[in-house]
């Protein structure tokens, strides 16, 4: 049986009962009938409907969150997280705009699902006092989903889309969250060994060929980031993408087409020269008229040796974990979505973490 | 399923709001020049903010299809819309207003309106190049269609690609209609919109057929504002979003109906720099 993504189905139609199970999901609620439905319904509850308690039945007691401002272990923490980011922001929508997911075996299932959040910052939030803005920012949580728990999850948020929405200046902020890490401008352990797996990874040979099919999109994704960004041949670019690519990047930036999409590309390797970027997963889900979904998560480490996004260079190590949402058709990229936490990213510039 | 043009109505004439929650799915985005706008709630406060200004009447639907519209309004400035779909609820809406036209009816200053306009929409640094991979090559004889492209709109894409990225401008149609302050004289626009954004490249979006038979072609303009007009030079990227309604002819364009928003032209200068430099 077809598991319905959220293409061209409003809330109010997927928050109905779905009926019976579309795919196996021993341990779940009955009322999920699917992957999607698990993730869309859990987080109307917990976050729109404030039934924060739910966590206790969604998240494993031993989960661990990775975020780029370090791991977080148990489901404590998770309701610890939500509950502040609620009393910040009290009237926050989270709006499901993909839940691309793959099997991992024996029921297990990892969701990749992008939210975009609006709310009203109506109390002191970590980035500060509260504002009184209205803000929208894009949350990608990487889920992995047994038995109605969520066992392991990778969280990247547009923090820095965020800050700005609410009046502040991204450096300003990491700087102070910096300020307070006290870690004598080493990394922190859980850093340290993020970026040495992702450094000690193997490097590939010159890639001669050209991209695959995105018809096998784990192959395809990795294709890309080898081809494109490990060994910086830009022009892969132009045979992926679509000329008139939407593209959005941390800090809300939008880009349009080849010569936005290179310039980002040129930007961050300008910033970090000697980056290695790792793929860690990639999921796709096909939706209606020929379009499929792609999510790719992924890590970055790199020196600060560049001056082309965030101002002069500092020397320092940095990490970076994200994720990437493709929309491709016809064989290229038309829409993207890349989600990294840019405050944590300036937070290790300014020698925290 | 609401047409397009009852939508407008809708919302124009009977300030029927509620209308979007039957047209628009829950993600509904809405984008212009500065920007988008992300979910049916937002979009709905947009809208309610741009018609709060504006006297309740019916537009005049000047072309009508399943993806776009072109009005005018009871103010009498023109307006193109443009929606993606998704089953048969609207995904995104792109909304070309003659903003110059909109605040000389409201009564407005027009740099006073490019500011308010930019106050609240800061903007990044610009990245890339525009001719993307090209070099010194000289344009291409057809435009890089994008995936879906409308093959019945490829004729209409290619002829604006030769005026735009060619600089044909000899092409322009006699029978033009363009932003209220162009006049009449589609050439002359087109030489002053190029003098002021001398490096600008034209990119095809997405084509759609009217009701009507005539071709609409949704499409970008991506250039630095280096020279003078339209409140520059400001030295900033623009990026403008355009639309034209197109009759065809023998593979040229016979008349052509077009509207780019030279408000947002304007108001890019007024945007506030988002800066990631080191903190004082």
């Amino acid at each position: 049986m077809t598991v319905p993504g959220v293409s061209g189905r409003d809330i109010s139609e997927m928050l109905t009962p779905q009926g019976s199970r579309r795919q196996p999901l021993d341990g779940f609620d009955p009322d999920y009938a699917d992957i999607v439905d698990y993730i869309i319904r859990c987080t109307h509850r917990i976050w729109e409907q404030k039934d924060i308690g739910l966590i206790e039945t969604h998240y494993a007691d031993c989960i661990r969150m990775h975020l780029m401002t370090g791991p977080i272990d148990g489901a404590d923490g998770v309701v610890a997280n939500t509950i502040r980011t609620l009393a910040a922001f009290p009237d926050r929508t989270l709006v499901g705009e993909a839940v691309i997911w793959s099997d991992e075996g024996n029921q297990t299932y990892l969701s990749s699902h992008r939210i975009t959040s609006s709310g009203t910052n109506l109390g002191p939030s970590d980035f500060g006092p509260a504002t009184g803005r209205r803000v929208q920012f894009t949350t990608v949580a990487d889920c992995l989903c047994r038995a109605n728990e969520i066992i392991e999850e990778w969280l990247v948020r547009d923090n820095s889309a965020l800050v700005i929405g609410l009046g502040l200046s991204p450096r300003a902020v990491a700087r102070e969250q910096a300020l307070g890490d006290a870690n004598d401008g080493k990394p922190a352990a859980w850093r340290a060994a993020a970026m040495d797996r992702v450094l000690t990874g193997p490097s590939t040979p010159f890639p001669r060929a050209g991209l695959p099919s995105p018809d096998n999109p784990e192959t395809f994704a990795r294709a890309l980031f080898d081809q494109a960004w490990n060994h910086r041949r830009f022009a892969r670019l132009r045979e992926a993408y679509c000329p008139a690519a939407n593209v959005q990047v941390p800090g809300g930036r939008s880009l349009f087409g080849h010569g936005e999409v290179t310039g980002w590309a040129t930007a961050v390797i300008a910033t970090f020269g000697n980056a290695r970027f790792r793929v860690d997963h990639v999921a796709a889900v096909d939706g209606p008229n020929g379009i499929r979904d792609v999510a790719v998560r992924w890590e970055m480490a790199a020196t600060h040796d560049g001056s082309a996004l965030y101002g002069p260079p500092t020397g320092r190590p940095v990490y970076l974990l994200a994720v990437t949402h493709w929309r491709i058709l016809d064989g290229r990229i038309i829409d993207e979505v890349t989600v990294f936490d840019e405050i944590a990213l300036l937070r290790q510039i300014e020698g925290g973490l | 399923m609401i047409t397009l043009a009852e939508m407008e109505c809708r919302l124009r004439e009977t300030r029927d709001l509620s209308v979007l929650d039957e047209t628009h799915l829950h993600r509904a985005w809405r984008e212009d020049a500065l920007g988008r706008v992300r979910g049916r709630d937002r979009l709905r406060e947009a809208v309610l903010a741009s018609l709060a200004d504006e006297q309740a009447g019916a537009p005049t639907i000047e072309a009508r299809g399943a993806e776009m519209i072109a009005f005018t309004t009871m103010g009498g400035w023109r307006g193109h819309r443009w929606v993606e779909r998704e089953g048969d609820r609207i995904l995104g809406e792109t909304e070309i207003l003659d903003g110059a036209a909109r605040s000389a009816a409201l009564g407005l200053d027009l740099n006073d309106a490019a500011r308010a306009k930019a106050a609240n929409c800061p903007m990044h640094g610009p990245l890339g190049e525009l001719r993307a991979g090209l070099g010194q090559l000289a344009t291409s004889e057809r435009p890089a269609l994008p995936s879906g492209f409308a093959t019945t709109a490829v004729e209409a894409a290619t002829a604006l690609h030769r005026i735009w990225n060619g600089r044909a401008i000899n092409q322009v149609p006699r029978e033009w209609r363009g932003p209220r302050e162009a006049g009449e004289d589609g050439a002359a626009f087109v030489i002053a919109l190029l003098t002021a954004l001398p490096d600008a490249v034209w990119l095809p979006v997405r084509g759609s057929i009217l009701d009507d038979g005539r071709v609409a072609v949704l499409w970008r303009l991506h250039g630095h504002h280096l020279g003078p007009g339209f409140g520059g030079p400001s030295t900033r990227r623009v990026r403008l979003i355009g639309s034209s309604v197109l009759s065809m002819a023998e593979g040229n364009i016979a008349a052509e109906d077009m509207l780019v928003d030279t408000l947002a032209m304007r108001a890019t200068a007024h945007r506030p720099l988002i800066d990631y430099g080191p903190a004082m």
